[in-house]
Formats: C-alpha cells, structure tokens, sequence
C-alpha cells in the first residue's frame, strides 16, 4: 500500500550534509542522581540509523526531548546522559549542544565535520517544540539540510521537531520507523491467519478508528486495560467505580454489535482483580489475578456497597488454576479495607489481613514478590 | 469558490475519507478561507490535506482582510494555491506577487501550488510556451533549490477551466514536460524530478487516469469534480 511507501533514510544523499534527525532519546533516570540512565534501550535503538549516516559522511545532528521541563532549561532534564551513553555506544565523541536554537547549537552545527555527531539540548526547552510552531521549526530547521526521523515513540505527535521539520526539509524516515510501518503495515496488509489483535489502554475514545479500523482485518480482537471497563458497562456489568465513559456507552455497542456482524470474536475479561486503591506498582503483581468464583462474587458484591475505590484488571485468557491459586494468597493480602478484610476472611479458606497506607502494600508486595522468587 | 461555509466542508471532508482510505496519491483539499479551520480539523489523522486558495504576501502588517502565511503555517494549513487563473484575471494577481507569496509560504512551511495557464487567444497566436515560460520564471526567482521538494507547479489552461473542455492527454503532456524543462534550466536537471506538475481544467473522474499515466503529469488540480465525493474519490484513486 502506497500509503506506506514512504522514503526512508537511504533514499536520501546524505554525504557532506547535516542531517537533522529525531530521535527518541526520553530515557528513565534513577532516582538517586538523576544522572543515571537505568534503561538505554532507545539509545541503542537509534544506532542503526546514526550509524548508517555516520558511514555515509553525513553531519549528524541529533533532537531529542527528555522527560516534561516545565519552564525552559533545567538540568535535571538535560540530554547530557544520554550523549554521553551514546558516545559510548557509538565509539565517538558527540557533542552536547548548551542550547537548542541558541548561539552554541547553531554555531556547532555550522562547524560539524563529515561523520560527526552533534546531540542539540531537550528540544521541550522550548514550549514552542509541543505547540509545532512555525518560526521553531524553521529555527530548527536552518541548521541542517534534511531531516530524518527515527523517532517512532513520538511520531504521532505534530510536534515541531517531528511534523514542522518536514514543512521546510526534504526528508525520510529512519531505521526504526521503516521497521514499524513495514512490520505493521505488513500485519496488516497480510496477516498470517488465524490474527489476533490485542488492545489495552484506559479511553476508548482514544482507540475508537482503531477498533473500528481492525474489525475489517483480525479474526479475534482481545480488549483489556481500563477501557475493557466501559465495554462491560455497555454490557450491563458491574465494575464499581473504576473507569467508565458513559458518553461512549453508545459507541461501545456499537462496536460490539459491529464485532457480531462480521463474525468477529472480541473478547472481554471475564474476571477481575478488586482493590481498595488502584496501586500502579501493584499492577504487575495484580495480573496474578484471583478469580475463584465465589470470592470473586463476594467481591464483585463489595464493591457496589464498600470503600473499594477501583479496580485492577486482566483478561482471563491468560488465567491458569495454579497460577491463579498460588496469587490469591498474595494478592489478598493487600485488601486495604478492613471490612472487606473481615467479609472476605470470614466466608473464605484463606486469610485476609488489612494493610494500611498504600506504600506500606507496596513494600509488602515487592517483599512478597522476593520471598517467592517471581 | 465552493464549501465556504464551515459544515459543508466538513461534510465533504467526512464523506470523502472513507472513500480515499487506501488512495496511493497524496490528497490536499482546496477550502475557502472561512472553513479552512473547521476543515483542517476534520481532516486531522487522516491522509486529506488541507489548502488555501490564497494568501497574501506580508507576514504582518495593515492588510485588511488579507490572510497572512504565517496564520496558515499555525493552523496547520499544509498547502496554499497561489497564482490561481481567475486571481490573476479578476484579482491583479502578477508574477511578482504570486513570487512573493510563495517565498513568504515557504519561509513558514507552507507548501505552494503555484498555478499558471494560457488563454485560448495565446494557445491559438502560439504563444503558449513563451507566456508559461515567463510566469514559471518570474514565480520562481529567488527560490532556492532545496525548497523544490515543497512546491507544486499547476498548469491550467485558462481555456479549459469550467468550459468542459479538457486539454488531451498530449497537450496536458506537452506543456508539462516544457515546464519541467523551464525548472531544469533554472536549476539543475536532477532538481527538476523534485517537483511535483499537475494538470488542472476540467479533469474529471473519466479522463484522470490517463492524465495522470503521463510521464510529466503528476497529479491534477480539481475543480468542479471534487465538489462531490464519489467523483474526487475516484480521480484520488487513479
């Protein structure tokens, strides 16, 4: 499909020219220092590319945006460990820019040499980056002569360093994303049947033209995360408080009804974790849901008339009985309701005991984790 | 001058998005300055884009009721027409200003459509290649050659205009292959595969794809047909 058939860096003749390229170099940084890049996965990611134009004598510079400074430069938001992680990477030095359109970049751009790497400072120094404005991207873009963009993570947004450079350089995707639109378009073009599409994620508005989109293509369509939650409402299930959009409840059975009409199963968790507080670091251990049909009953009862304030959740699909047993006795643990504490231990085989704060759950669950080797 | 209104490009736009979902070509929508907002978000995340039919040539300034380049590059307008045939007649449209405003456009990232076209008069006395020749010159001086990749060139016999009465695949060629050797000769030969030459004047969904198979032409510029869907989409699927 010709909508995918988009130029890709070695279309380009990047020999003695500076390159702009966008990458996605938003790594996480420990705590501690700040300073510390505790997953380079993006970095290493964008090799293929930097190197490609390295070895082909182009001048390299790259923009990248690091974490949300709020107000301009900050150090705790500079580029400076992720140059430095790449210089090793790479096996040459790359200069950190002290700007991103100032006096230092530009004049460091201008003296680039074939096969040198220039990283600019966080381009979202600049408010101007996320509102794509013209006169930034243009700034931006007087520093080089194509522009190349190798940052898949960021490409849906029209963000001037991603969508603006496009507007005033001859340019081309990179390695990544030609990987993505090949490897997707290619799912979607010609799956290898049967093809099962997962989806996850909290808003179905948000996913609405891709649902829609994969009804025509997948055989089977799994839906999990937050948004499940509206789909089961549209239902006529009970989900407590967690999070519902009662404005797309139409939308939903739409969907649903649509899914039916063309033979397409789409599947709904069938169980459910319940919590008394929806803890981000407990989802990783949450997924070991428990589902044995009697707590899950006593469960489903609490949270219409308890302080359960939202719901943890997993699609059954994945659920084995051991699995699942061997969780429940973990996860019960971090009921933070007394009551359902007291309800659930009373009617049940397995104890429950209240905990109190939701970092002191967290500590416990990690302990737990730990003590049982996961 | 046609869909000024707001929701009627937006209906446009909603009824031509399924139809072109799997359309090879790029696809820009020519909308009237009062819907153009309306219109570049109902064709946001979608493979429509949007133009102006006109912009002026100052980026700030006392112009009323002119639209400055610089508001279209914000809106996230992609693409602007300039130099139109019936801007030229009815508006005093000159060589210079159509060169104004497409130095102005891409200073912003706003991609040109620059239109030029002979009268039946020239077409009959044989003046054709001369007149287009000056217009393309004078349109684009001081345009550097980096920025060929942001411009298309429209060429619209003025005779052929809403008469009904479309160019032959030949003629359209003909001239369209003058063109990109008027580019060539300014810049460079390899510059001239760059740019992008549509024909525009009465194409339509029967005689698009074989305007469109030839060599020079590389897509079309539509008036009338495009007002309804079904016809635009199948000249977008050619």
């Amino acid at each position: 499909m010709a909508m995918y058939d988009k130029k890709s860096v070695e279309d380009l003749d990047v020999a003695g020219k500076r390159v702009i390229v966008r990458v996605d170099f938003n790594v996480p940084l420990d705590k501690e220092t700040g300073t510390k890049i505790t997953d380079d996965k993006r970095i290493k990611g964008a090799l293929p590319t930097i190197k490609y134009l390295v070895d082909n004598k182009a001048k390299v510079i790259l923009v990248s945006h690091l974490g949300r400074p709020k107000n301009g430069p900050e150090a705790k938001f500079s580029m400076k460990p992720a140059a430095d992680r790449l210089a090793e990477l790479l096996g040459q030095p790359v200069t950190l820019a002290a700007d991103v359109i100032g006096e230092d970049a530009k004049a460091k751009a201008a003296a680039l040499k074939e096969g040198e790497v220039l990283m600019l400072e966080n381009v979202r120094f600049h408010k101007e980056e996320t509102k794509n404005d013209p006169k930034f991207a243009a700034e931006l873009a007087s520093m080089a002569d194509l522009y190349v963009n190798d940052a898949f993570g960021t490409a849906h947004r029209a963000h001037a360093s991603t969508a603006g450079l496009a507007n005033f350089l001859p340019s081309a995707c990179g390695y990544l994303i030609k990987k993505e639109i090949d490897f997707i378009g290619g799912a979607l073009d010609n799956p290898a049947r049967p093809f099962v599409a997962i989806l996850g994620g909290a808003k179905v508005s948000d996913k609405i033209g891709v649902i829609t989109n994969l009804l025509d293509k997948a055989d089977t369509i799994i839906i999990g995360g937050g948004m499940a939650y509206t789909f089961i409402g549209a239902q006529g299930g009970k989900i407590g408080d967690s999070l519902f959009e009662a404005d797309k409840v139409d939308l939903a059975k739409e969907i649903l009804a649509k899914a039916e009409e063309k033979g397409v199963k789409l599947l709904l968790p069938t169980d459910t974790v319940v919590a008394d507080a929806f803890l981000r670091q407990l989802s990783g251990m949450a997924l070991q849901a428990f589902s044995s049909s009697r707590s899950s009953q006593l469960v489903q009862r609490l949270s219409l008339r308890q302080s359960l304030m939202q719901t943890a959740h997993r699609s059954s699909a994945a659920a084995t009985p051991q699995l699942l047993s061997r969780s429940s006795a973990m996860l019960i643990r971090f009921l933070t309701s007394p009551q359902a504490a007291a309800l659930l231990s009373s009617t049940s085989r397995v104890r429950f005991s209240p905990v109190s704060t939701a970092s002191t759950t967290r500590r416990q669950a990690e302990s737990l984790l730990q003590a049982t080797g996961r | 001058m046609n869909c000024g209104i707001p929701a009627d490009a937006v209906k446009l736009i909603e009824e031509l998005k399924p139809l072109v979902k799997n359309a090879e070509h790029r696809i820009a929508l020519g909308v009237p300055a009062t819907a153009l907002a309306a219109a570049v978000e109902a064709a946001a995340y979608t493979n429509i884009k949007i133009a102006a039919q006109n912009c002026h040539f100052e980026e700030k300034g006392a112009f009323t009721g002119e639209i400055s380049p610089l508001w279209l590059a914000k809106m996230g307008v992609n693409y602007c027409i300039i130099g139109h045939s019936e801007r030229r007649e009815y508006n005093a449209e000159t060589d210079e200003t159509v060169n104004k405003k497409a130095l102005a456009l891409l200073k912003y990232g706003v991609r040109p459509i620059i239109c030029c076209g002979e009268s039946l008069a020239q077409r009959e006395a044989g003046e054709t290649f001369d007149w287009i020749k000056g217009q393309i010159v004078g349109a684009f001086k001081d345009i550097p050659a980096d920025k060929l990749c942001q411009i298309t060139i429209a060429y619209e016999p003025i005779w052929a205009i809403g008469t009904g009465k479309t160019a032959t695949d030949e003629q359209a060629e003909e001239v369209c292959k003058f063109i990109r050797g008027v580019i060539a000769e300014l810049y460079c030969p390899k510059c001239a595969e760059a740019i992008t030459i549509q024909y525009g004047g009465s194409c339509n969904a029967k005689n698009a794809a074989g305007l469109f198979a030839q060599p020079d032409i590389n897509g079309g510029l539509v008036g009338g047909a495009s007002l309804k869907a079904e016809d635009f989409s199948i000249i977008c699927n050619a």
